[in-house]
C-alpha cells in the first residue's frame, strides 16, 4: 500500500515536471506546410503552374472581357449584360463583392491579381531555396514568374494607374498602410522584370517558340520579349516617353523574325477550334490555357479571403463562370445573340418538332429536327453548336459593324470575324412555310462551305440576315423585297425591325417588339425578343466551330486564350514607326496582305494617323481584351466613346482613364490620403506633393 | 512519517442497529449511515433498519438521505439508535457536484443548480439533459427538431462567442464529453448545472460556456436494489406545414392568370378566368386519358404529406441492479431505447450498458472503475423529402393506374420529382457509432481529510456514416442521374489523467478548510476517412454503401488527423468561518498544443464569497420564518477553446480544387492567437422561508468576454485580408430566478411549485478594428446590437392598386429600387430611414435569442396518485419561418405554402401575388423575399402533463416489490404562439415537425 501511495505521488511529481514543452507540441500528418511542399520537384514545379491559374481569371472570363474591351468604341452591353454600370461609365468605387447581376468586378480583380502576385513571390522565393531542381530549371522557372509578375502588374497598372508595388511574400504582421507607387516607376519595375526574366530564359535555353507544358501554356523567351514590345508601347504613348518606342519597335521585330510564329493563309484557321491550343496555333506566341476536359484544371484559384468558417470563398461567378467544379473561357458565351429562341413567331421557337428552325443542341434528342416536308429527321447538331448560347452579354457598336463592312469583298477578316447571318441545313426549308414559303432556295452544299472556310457557318441557307444598310433606302428597300418570304432581314438601321436606332455612330440597340410588321403585316415579330438588344450579328471568332458531342452547345470552352499573336507585333510596330517616322503604312499593309481575300487588294494608302492604326487594331483584335488599354494609352479614350458608343457617350468623363480603388481596400487602410496630384489634359495623373499613402484616384 | 497518520483509527469499536423514519413513521429504505470522517458505514434495509460494525466507541453517525436534512448522532454509550428524518425542502445539506469534487448547497458561493434522480427519470426522451428544459434558470434548451435521434440546442446565460461554440461543456463522471449524451437517463444521478465564472474557472479554457456535470448512480451497501424502466410513446406530428390542397390550389392558378391578365391590360380585378381557361385540355404526367380538370371536377387531389408521413412509436427500456457491502458497490444496469421518427426510415437504436464498481481494500485504499458501452444505429432520412412534398402539385396521382409511382407528377413542372421515391430503398444513410468510456480510480485517505485521488480515462468512439443515393432517389433523380455511394469512417479517441489531492479540515472549532490541488492530462486524437463517388446508372440496393469497388466516377476521398493535447494545473480553497462566512478561490493554468510557442499557457482565476446573513445572531427574530437567506458574491474569468488544432501553422492549399500538386501558401499562421477569456461577476441570494416551504434564489451576472476570435481585416491588396485574430469583445448580463413553493402540504395532499425564471441580454461590444458591422446573407454581426440577429429588409405586406402612385405623390424624391417596384400585388419595404430609397440602410435588426425563458411546473400529489404540468414559455425574439419562404413565385408552376396571398380583392395580404413572378416582376420578389420570414418567435407551451400512479406499497410486498409507478404523459400538446398552430420551439425549420407524444410507462424496483 505503501508503494501505491508512494508510486502515486511520484507520479504526479514526475507529470508536473516531464518537460511540458514537448507535450505541448502540435503533430500535424494532414494538413501540408510550405518549406517542406516546396522543396520537392513536384511541389516547386506545382507552385510555378500554380503562377500561371489566375491568368484563368482574366482572360476568357465576362468581367475581364468587360474591363477591357468595353465601354470602349467597339462594343454595346446587349439584353443581359452582367456589367451595364462598367459598360456605361456609371459604376462606381463601390466593392459589390458577390453580386452577379452588375459588377464591374474591380474589388475582385484587385483582389485576385494581388493573390497571384503574391503567389508569385512565393515562387521567386522557394525557387531559390530548392536544391534538387537543376539550374536550367531554375532559370526556367524564373523566366516564367517574373513574366507572370510583370503581366499581372501591367494589367493593374494600366486599369487603376498608381498601385502599391511589392515583391516579397506578404507575412505577418499584415501591413495595414500600402503605398500607391506611381505609373513611371510601377512600368520601370515591369520592364526590369520583363527583362531579367528574357535573360532567364536564355540561360535555361527556353527560347523554343511554344512549350508544350503539360497542363500549361508555358510562357518562353518570346513571350516576354511580345510582353516587352506592349509594355514599352505602353510607356511611350502613356506616359509619353518616346524613349520607349524604339525598345518596343525592337522587341516586336525580334518576334515576328526570330519567333516562329506566321500567319494562316486562310484567317478563319486563326480561330478554328482544331487549332485553339496555343501550342499549336501559328499565330499564337502565348496565352492562356484551358485543358480540354473541362474539369477543375481550368478553375482559377479560390480567394484567399475566408468566410466566417475558415474557409476560402470563391471568386464571383463573373469571374469564375462555373464556380470550382469544372472550368473553361466564357469567350464562346459573350457575344451570342438569341438566335434560336428568340422569337417563337417568326422562325419558331427553339426545338425539334417540325414547326421550328433552331435548336440548341444539348445531346442526342436536339441532334436533330423534324422535316415537315419529308418527315425525316434532319441532323443539325455540328451546324448548329457553333452558333453557341445565346448569352446576349455584347453587341458591336455600329463603328465596329461598319467597318467590317467596308473591308467585306477584298479582306476575309470580315467574313472569319462577324457572324451575320443564321443558316439553316437542308431538309428543314420548309418547316416554316406560313412565314417563309421560300426559304432554301439557295442551299450550299455544308462539305463545299466547309472546305472553304474549315466551318459551316455558310453552310445550307439563311434563315436570319443582319444587313449592314439603312432599311429605307432604296437599297435597302431591294434587299428587303428580295428577302420577303425568304427569311427574316434586320437592317442596321431604318426598315421593319432594325438592330440600332438610327444610322448614327452612337446609336444604341433597339429594344422593341413590332406589333405589326410593316412588310408582311402580320404579328411574326410581336415579341420583344426580336429587339437589337437580343437578336444582333455576333462575333465569329471565339465560337465553338467544331461540334464536339461530349459539350454540345456548352456553357464554356477548352479554346485557349490567345494573349500575344503574331499581328499585334505588326501593330506594335507600326504604331512606333508611326512616332518615329517609319513606313507605318508599309507595316500595315504587310498583315493586311496577309488578311487579303486570294485575288482582291486591301492595301491601304494615303497618310496613316493614330486612327489608322487604331482601326487596323480593331479589325485584328478585336474581342482580344485589349482594347480598352488602347484607346487608355493613345489618350483616345474620351473621344472614340463619345463617338462611337452611344450608351456610354454621355456619362464618359477624363476621370474614366483610371478605374476606382476598390472601397474595400480604402476602408481596410490605416493610411488614406486625399489625392496629392491633379490630371493632366491628356488624363494622366501629375503629383503635386509627394505625399505617400493610400488615396482614391480622382473623380471616384 | 507515513506510519503515523494511520495511527488515529486505533479505537475501540463496537456494533450500532437502529431503524430510520420519516416524520409520517414509515420506515426509509435505502437511508446512508456513515461513520463521521471515514468509510465505514451501510444503509437501512427494506424495513428501515441498520446494523453498523466496526463503529468508534465515541463515533459519530452520519444520517443521510436525498431530500432529507443530514442528522449527525453520537453513539457514544449507545449501541441503538432510532432516527426520525427530517424533509429538506431547501436541500441545504444536499451534495452538490463542483468542479473536482463536491460541496454541501449551503457551502457554495457560486452559482451552480442540480437536477436529481427524480426529474431525470421522468425525462422520457432521448438525451437525459432534456430533463433540464424550463427547470433551471439561465439554461436555454430547445429541441433541435422531429428527427429521430434529434439533439437539443443549449445555451447557458445567452452567448459570447461569434466563430467559437456556446455550447456548454458536458463532464460525465469527472470526464469531458462529447457528442450527443447517450446516457440511460437511469443510470444519472445528478446533473448539476455551473453558471458563474467563480464556479466554472476550475475548468479553465473550457468553462466560459458552463459546465454541466452529469454523474452516474453508484452502488450503495444494503441489499441489492433492482430497477426496472419501461415506457412506450406514440408519436403523431404536431403541426406539420403543408402547402396549398385541391381547390385552394387550383385558385392559385386561378388567381396568377388573373393577375397576369390584369397587369397586362391595366384594369385592375377585370379577367374573370377560370380553371377551364387556366388548364384546358393538360393531362397529368404518366397518364394521357387523365385531364386536370376532370380531376377537380373529381376533386381526386393528393396529399403528399399524408402519403410519406405516419404516426410512430418508441420504446425504451432500462434495468439495473444496484447493491454490495460496506467493502464492494456495485452498480450495473442495461438500456436499450429504439426511437422512431415520423418517416419511414427515421429511426435510431440505441443500446447500452454501465457498470460502476467501487471497492475498499483498506482504510486507506478504495478503488473502483466505470465500464459504459453504447452501440447506436441511426437512419436518418434527408430533409428534401419535405421540400419536395411542399412544392409537389396537389393536382395529379401519385401513382400511375399500373400502381407503380408516377415518378414526374407534375405536368407543368416535369423537373420535379415524386416524393415517394425515397421511401423504398432509393435512399438510405446510417450513422453506426460504438463507444467505450472506461475509467478507473485509485484513492488513498492516508489521513483523515485527506484525500489523493488519481483516475484515468478512455473514451473511444467509433462511427460509420455510410449513404446510398440511387439515381432513382429524390436527390438524383433530375440531376446528376447517377447513384452515389459514401462510406466515412471516423474515430475518437480521448484519454484522461487527473490526479488530486484534496485536504479538509476543521480548526478552532470554527474555521473549516479545504484545499485542492489537482493535475490533469488530456489528449484527443480523431482519424477520419471520406469517401465518396458515383456508381452510374445501377441499383445497389443490396450493397449499399458497404462495397465501395462500385464507386466508378467522381471518387473523392479525404481523410485528417487531428490531435490536441492539455495540460492543467489547478488548485482551490474554500474557507468557511462559523459556517457563515464563505470565502472561495481557484486558480487553473491550462497549456494546450493547439496554441503557438510562447504562448501555449493560460491562467484562470476567481475569487467568490458568502454571507450566511440568517445564521448571524442578529437574525435570531427571524427564525421563526426565515430559514436561510444567504448572499453570495463571485468573480472568475474562464475561456472558451476557440482555437482549432493547427490554426497557428501556416499551411499550403491546392490551387485548383482536387488538384494534388499545384498548392499555394494561401494561409498565414498568426501565432498570436489564444482562447477566448469571459470574465464575470455574479450576485445571488438564496432564501428560504416557512420551514423551507418557500425558497429559492435570484441571480444576477454580468459578463464580459474578450479576444473573441474573428477575422481582422486587412486591405486586399495585403492579400491576407482576413486574419483570424482575437479582435472581438461582448457582454452579457441576466437575471435568474428560481422558486420553489410548497403550496399545500396536508396528510393526503401536497401542491408544488416550481418556478423558474430568465432573462438574459447579449451584446457584441467590438468585432474588428474600424468594423461596426458584418452583414452576411439575412444574418449579422452589429457592434451594439445582440450576437445573434437576423439583419433584413421590412415588409409590409404588397402594394395596392393605385398605392403606389399615391406614395410617389407624398414623396416626389423617392427612387424606386428595381424594375416594376411598386406594381400592385407586389411586395412594399419599408423606407425605415425616409431617405427616400430602399437600400441596405433600410434593414432592420431582428433579435433571435429570447428575452425571457419562463419555466412552470406545478405538482399535485394525491395520496398515491400524482398530476404534474410543466408549462414553458420563451418570450422576444424572432425566427425566421421556413413556411413563409415556401413560395413556389421562383418556380411558376410549383406549389405553393398555404399562405394568404394577394389579388385585387384581397388587398391587404402579406404574400405577393402568383401571377408577380413574370419576367421584369420575380426579380421584385427574388430580392426582398426574405423581408417574408419574420415572425415573433414567443410561445407558452405545455410541455409536458403527466399522471402517475404509485401502487399502494402493501399490495407491492405481497410480490417483493419495494416501489412501483405506473405513468402516463401527454407531451409537446398544447403550443400558443403567434404563428397559427405551429410549434416553435424547433426555431422556423418546416421540415421534421416536432412530435406530440403520448407516453405511458412503468418504473419498478424490488
Amino acid at each position: 500500500m505503501k508503494k501505491i501511495f508512494a508510486f502515486a505521488l511520484a507520479a504526479i511529481a514526475l507529470m508536473g515536471t516531464t518537460s511540458c514543452s514537448d507535450y505541448l507540441n502540435e503533430d500535424n500528418k494532414t494538413g501540408m506546410t510550405a518549406d517542406l511542399t516546396y522543396a520537392t520537384g513536384t511541389g516547386i514545379e506545382g507552385l510555378v503552374t500554380s503562377c500561371y491559374a489566375y491568368t484563368r481569371g482574366w482572360w476568357g472570363k465576362e468581367a475581364g472581357l468587360g474591363l477591357t474591351e468595353c465601354g470602349s468604341d467597339l462594343f454595346l452591353a446587349g439584353f443581359d449584360n452582367k456589367q451595364k454600370s462598367l459598360t456605361s461609365y456609371t459604376f462606381t468605387a463601390r466593392s459589390l463583392d458577390g453580386n452577379t447581376a452588375d459588377d464591374p468586378c474591380l474589388d475582385h480583380y484587385w483582389e485576385m491579381f494581388y493573390d497571384a502576385i503574391d503567389v508569385c513571390n512565393n515562387a521567386l522565393v522557394y525557387i531559390d531555396k530548392n536544391e534538387v531542381i537543376t539550374d536550367a530549371k531554375r532559370e526556367q522557372y524564373k523566366g516564367e514568374v517574373k513574366f507572370l509578375r510583370a503581366l499581372y502588374y501591367l494589367q493593374m497598372v494600366s486599369t487603376w494607374g498608381p498601385i502599391p508595388y511589392t515583391t516579397t511574400p506578404v507575412a505577418a504582421p499584415v501591413s495595414t498602410a500600402p503605398t500607391r507607387v506611381p505609373e513611371a516607376e510601377v512600368l520601370k519595375n515591369i520592364m526590369t522584370d520583363i527583362d531579367e526574366s528574357m535573360a532567364h530564359f536564355k540561360n535555361a535555353n527556353f527560347t523554343q517558340k511554344k512549350a508544350n507544358g503539360g497542363l500549361q501554356a508555358r510562357a518562353t523567351f518570346y513571350a516576354a520579349e511580345a510582353l516587352k514590345a506592349r509594355t514599352a508601347l505602353f510607356i511611350a504613348s502613356w506616359l509619353g516617353d518616346k524613349s520607349y518606342y524604339s525598345i518596343a519597335q525592337a522587341a516586336a521585330e525580334d518576334v515576328i523574325a526570330n519567333s516562329g510564329a506566321s500567319f494562316y493563309s486562310r484567317y478563319s484557321d486563326t480561330w478554328n477550334l482544331n487549332n485553339e491550343a496555343v501550342q499549336d496555333n501559328k499565330e499564337a506566341i502565348w496565352g492562356v490555357y484551358y485543358n480540354n476536359d473541362l474539369t477543375t484544371d481550368n478553375c482559377i484559384p479560390y480567394r484567399y479571403k475566408t468566410d466566417a468558417n475558415g474557409n476560402h470563398q470563391s471568386f464571383n461567378s463573373l469571374i469564375t463562370r462555373t464556380g470550382y467544379s469544372r472550368g473553361g473561357s466564357a469567350m464562346n458565351l459573350m457575344f451570342v445573340p438569341m438566335w434560336n429562341n428568340g422569337n417563337s413567331g417568326d422562325v419558331g421557337g427553339n426545338g425539334t418538332g417540325d414547326d421550328r428552325l433552331f435548336v440548341r443542341v444539348l445531346g442526342t434528342s436536339t441532334a436533330s429536327i423534324k422535316s415537315k416536308l419529308t418527315g425525316q429527321m434532319v441532323t443539325v447538331d455540328k451546324y448548329y453548336s457553333p452558333y453557341g448560347r445565346g448569352f446576349t452579354r455584347y453587341t458591336t457598336t455600329p463603328y465596329l459593324w461598319k467597318i467590317y463592312e467596308e473591308i467585306r469583298d477584298v479582306d476575309q477578316r470580315a467574313d472569319a470575324t462577324m457572324l451575320t447571318h443564321y443558316n439553316i441545313p437542308k431538309g428543314l426549308e420548309g418547316n416554316r412555310p406560313q412565314h417563309y414559303p421560300k426559304l432554301g432556295q439557295f442551299m450550299t452544299d455544308p462539305e463545299v462551305a466547309y472546305a472553304a472556310d474549315g466551318n459551316y457557318f455558310n453552310q445550307g441557307d439563311t434563315a436570319i440576315y443582319y444587313c449592314y444598310m439603312d432599311g429605307n433606302s432604296p437599297e435597302g428597300k431591294a434587299k428587303q423585297a428580295w428577302a420577303k418570304d425568304r427569311y427574316r432581314i434586320q437592317f442596321a438601321f431604318g426598315g421593319d425591325i432594325p438592330v440600332y436606332t438610327s444610322g448614327d455612330m452612337t446609336a444604341v440597340p433597339t429594344q422593341d417588339k413590332k406589333e405589326v410588321s410593316d412588310v408582311y403585316g402580320d404579328g411574326r415579330y410581336n415579341n420583344v425578343n426580336i429587339g437589337g438588344w437580343k437578336s444582333y450579328p455576333g462575333i465569329k471568332k471565339f465560337l465553338d466551330d467544331q461540334y464536339n458531342s461530349k459539350y454540345p452547345t456548352h456553357d464554356i470552352t477548352y479554346r485557349d486564350a490567345i494573349v500575344f499573336r503574331l499581328a499585334e507585333m505588326y501593330l506594335i510596330k507600326a504604331e512606333c514607326q508611326l512616332a518615329s517616322g517609319g513606313d507605318a503604312l508599309g507595316t500595315i499593309n504587310e498583315l493586311r496582305a496577309a488578311r487579303a481575300i486570294s485575288g482582291k487588294d486591301n492595301s491601304l494608302s494615303g497618310t496613316v494617323t493614330i486612327n489608322t492604326i487604331l482601326e487596323e487594331r480593331a479589325l485584328e483584335l478585336c474581342g482580344e481584351q485589349q482594347r480598352w488599354f488602347d484607346l487608355k494609352r493613345t489618350h483616345t479614350l474620351l473621344d472614340r466613346v463619345k463617338t462611337y458608343n452611344g450608351q456610354a457617350a454621355g456619362n464618359i468623363n477624363a476621370y474614366h482613364y483610371y478605374r476606382p480603388i476598390p472601397e474595400a481596400e480604402l476602408e481596410a487602410c490605416t493610411n488614406v490620403i486625399t489625392f496629392p496630384g491633379t490630371q493632366g489634359a491628356d488624363g494622366v495623373i501629375q503629383y503635386t506633393s509627394t505625399a505617400e499613402g493610400m488615396w482614391q484616384n480622382p473623380g471616384y | 512519517m507515513l506510519l503515523s497518520v494511520f495511527c488515529f483509527v486505533a479505537y475501540a469499536q463496537k456494533t450500532v442497529t437502529g431503524t430510520v423514519v420519516d416524520t409520517a413513521g414509515e420506515p426509509m429504505i435505502g437511508v446512508s449511515i456513515l461513520v463521521d470522517g471515514t468509510t465505514i458505514g451501510g444503509v437501512t434495509d427494506f424495513d428501515g433498519n441498520f446494523s453498523i460494525k466496526d463503529v468508534p466507541e465515541n463515533g459519530v453517525l452520519r444520517i443521510s438521505y436525498v431530500g432529507y436534512k443530514d442528522q449527525k448522532i453520537s453513539v457514544a454509550g449507545k449501541s441503538s439508535i432510532n432516527v426520525t428524518l427530517q424533509e429538506d425542502a431547501m436541500g441545504l445539506d444536499e451534495i452538490v457536484v463542483v468542479g473536482y469534487g463536491t460541496m454541501k448547497k449551503k457551502d457554495l458561493t457560486g452559482a451552480v443548480a442540480s437536477v436529481k434522480q427524480g426529474d431525470i427519470a421522468q425525462v422520457a426522451a432521448p438525451n437525459a439533459m432534456q430533463a433540464m428544459q424550463a427547470k433551471v434558470p439561465g439554461v436555454d434548451m430547445t429541441q433541435s427538431s422531429g428527427q429521430a435521434g434529434a439533439g437539443v440546442n443549449i445555451t447557458l446565460r445567452g452567448n459570447r462567442s461569434i466563430s467559437a461554440s456556446n455550447s456548454p461543456l458536458i463532464i460525465v463522471d469527472g470526464v469531458e464529453y462529447s457528442g450527443d449524451l447517450d446516457v440511460a437517463a437511469n443510470d444519472i444521478e445528478s446533473m448539476d448545472v455551473l453558471k458563474d465564472a467563480a464556479s466554472t474557472a476550475i475548468y479553465g479554457t473550457k468553462g466560459a460556456n458552463g459546465v454541466i456535470i452529469i454523474t452516474t448512480k453508484r452502488g450503495k451497501s444494503g441489499k441489492t436494489r433492482v430497477d426496472f424502466s419501461a415506457y412506450l410513446a406514440f408519436k403523431s406530428p404536431t403541426n406539420a406545414v403543408k402547402s396549398m390542397y385541391g381547390n385552394t390550389e387550383v385558385q392559385r392558378f386561378v388567381d396568377r392568370a388573373n393577375y397576369q391578365a390584369d397587369l397586362a391590360s391595366g384594369n385592375w380585378g377585370s379577367s374573370n378566368l377560370t380553371y377551364n381557361d387556366v388548364f384546358g385540355e393538360t393531362t397529368i404526367a404518366g397518364n394521357d386519358n387523365y385531364k386536370i380538370t376532370d380531376l377537380i371536377a373529381r376533386g381526386d387531389f393528393v396529399d403528399w404529406y399524408d402519403l410519406f408521413m405516419q404516426n410512430s412509436t418508441s420504446q425504451n427500456y432500462e434495468a439495473s441492479v444496484s447493491g454490495g457491502n460496506d467493502k464492494t458497490n456495485f452498480s450495473v444496469s442495461l438500456s436499450g431505447m429504439i426511437d422512431k421518427g415520423l418517416l419511414k426510415h427515421d429511426q435510431m437504436n440505441r443500446y447500452g450498458g454501465r457498470a460502476n464498481i467501487d471497492h475498499i481494500i483498506n482504510k486507506v485504499v478504495k478503488i473502483g472503475a466505470s465500464m459504459a458501452f453504447t452501440y447506436k444505429s441511426h437512419d436518418s432520412r434527408n430533409n428534401s423529402v419535405f421540400d419536395r412534398a411542399r412544392k409537389m402539385t396537389s393536382l395529379t396521382t401519385a401513382y400511375l393506374p399500373d400502381g407503380s409511382i408516377n415518378e414526374t407528377p407534375n405536368v407543368l413542372y416535369p423537373a420535379h420529382v415524386n416524393p415517394l421515391m425515397d421511401e423504398g430503398d432509393n435512399y438510405s444513410k446510417n450513422i453506426e457509432t460504438t463507444r467505450y468510456q472506461g475509467s478507473a480510480y485509485l484513492q488513498l485517505t492516508p489521513i483523515k481529510g485527506l484525500t489523493l485521488k488519481s483516475q484515468f480515462a478512455v473514451d473511444r468512439r467509433n462511427s460509420r456514416t455510410g449513404m446510398y443515393n440511387d439515381y432513382h432517389s429524390v436527390n438524383r433523380y433530375q440531376a446528376p442521374t447517377t447513384t452515389y455511394i459514401q462510406n466515412n469512417p471516423a474515430i475518437r479517441t480521448n484519454i484522461d489523467w487527473q490526479n488530486t489531492i484534496n485536504y479538509s479540515t476543521t480548526f478552532a472549532e470554527k474555521h473549516d478548510l479545504t484545499v485542492l490541488l489537482g493535475h490533469e492530462l488530456s489528449q484527443t486524437v480523431t482519424e477520419n476517412l471520406d469517401l465518396n463517388g458515383t456508381a452510374g446508372q445501377e441499383h445497389y440496393y443490396t450493397q449499399q454503401w458497404y462495397d465501395v469497388t462500385k464507386i466508378q466516377n467522381d471518387v473523392n476521398y479525404t481523410s485528417a488527423y487531428v490531435k490536441s493535447r492539455m495540460l492543467s494545473f489547478f488548485g482551490r480553497v474554500n474557507y468557511t468561518f462559523a459556517d457563515r462566512y464563505l470565502v472561495s478561490a481557484s486558480l487553473r493554468a491550462d497549456g494546450s498544443s493547439v496554441l503557438a510557442e510562447g504562448k501555449k499557457w493560460g491562467y484562470f482565476p476567481s475569487v467568490s464569497a458568502g454571507w450566511r446573513i440568517s445564521e448571524e445572531s442578529f437574525m435570531e427574530g427571524t427564525k421563526s420564518w426565515l430559514d436561510n437567506l444567504k448572499f453570495r458574491v463571485a468573480w472568475g474569468v474562464s475561456g472558451n477553446a476557440a482555437v482549432d488544432p493547427y490554426q497557428t501553422i501556416a499551411t499550403v492549399f491546392n490551387t485548383t480544387p482536387g488538384s494534388a500538386t499545384d498548392f499555394i501558401p494561401m494561409s498565414l499562421s498568426n501565432p498570436e492567437l489564444t482562447w477566448e477569456t469571459t470574465s464575470s461577476l455574479d450576485f445571488g441570494l438564496d432564501f428560504g422561508f416557512l420551514g423551507g416551504r418557500i425558497n429559492g434564489s435570484i441571480d444576477y451576472y454580468i459578463s464580459n468576454t474578450k479576444d473573441l476570435l474573428y477575422y481582422a481585416t486587412n486591405p486586399p491588396s495585403s492579400v491576407f485580408t482576413s486574419i483570424l485574430s482575437n479582435v472581438g469583445e461582448s457582454k452579457g448580463r441576466g437575471l435568474e430566478i428560481a422558486l420553489n413553493a410548497l403550496a399545500i402540504k396536508t396528510k393526503d395532499f401536497s401542491w408544488d411549485i416550481n418556478a423558474s425564471y430568465t432573462n438574459s441580454k447579449d451584446e457584441l461590444k467590438k468585432l474588428a478594428d474600424g468594423m461596426d458591422k458584418n452583414v452576411t446573407g439575412t444574418t449579422a454581426l452589429i457592434v451594439g446590437e445582440p450576437l445573434s440577429i437576423y439583419y433584413d429588409y421590412e415588409t409590409t405586406g404588397c402594394w395596392g392598386v393605385g398605392e403606389y402612385e399615391q406614395y410617389l405623390a407624398a414623396h416626389p424624391d423617392f427612387k424606386a429600387p428595381i424594375a416594376n417596384y411598386g406594381t400592385p400585388g407586389t411586395l412594399k419595404i419599408t423606407d425605415t430611414n425616409g431617405d427616400n430609397m430602399i437600400d441596405e440602410s433600410d434593414k432592420i435588426v431582428y433579435q433571435r435569442s429570447p428575452k425571457h425563458i419562463i419555466g412552470l411546473t406545478n405538482t399535485f400529489t394525491f395520496k398515491d396518485f400524482s398530476l404534474s404540468i410543466q408549462a414553458m414559455a420563451r418570450l422576444g425574439g424572432y425566427f425566421q419561418y421556413a413556411k413563409n419562404n415556401a413560395l413556389g413565385l421562383n418556380d411558376g408552376d410549383a406549389n405553393w405554402a398555404d399562405v394568404d396571398y394577394w389579388t385585387p380583392s384581397n388587398p391587404g395580404a402579406k404574400f405577393p401575388s402568383p401571377g408577380s413572378n413574370g419576367t421584369g416582376y420575380s426579380n421584385i420578389y427574388t430580392t426582398y423575399m426574405t423581408s417574408l420570414l419574420y415572425e415573433k418567435a414567443d410561445f407558452l407551451k405545455i410541455k409536458d402533463i403527466t399522471l402517475s400512479w404509485n401502487i399502494h406499497k402493501p399490495w407491492l410486498e405481497k410480490v417483493r416489490i419495494s416501489n412501483a409507478k405506473v405513468y402516463c404523459s401527454l407531451k409537446n400538446y398544447i403550443t400558443f404562439s403567434k404563428v397559427d398552430k405551429f410549434d416553435p420551439e424547433a426555431g422556423g425549420s418546416i421540415n421534421f415537425p416536432l412530435a406530440k407524444q403520448v407516453i405511458v410507462g412503468v418504473n419498478v424496483s424490488f
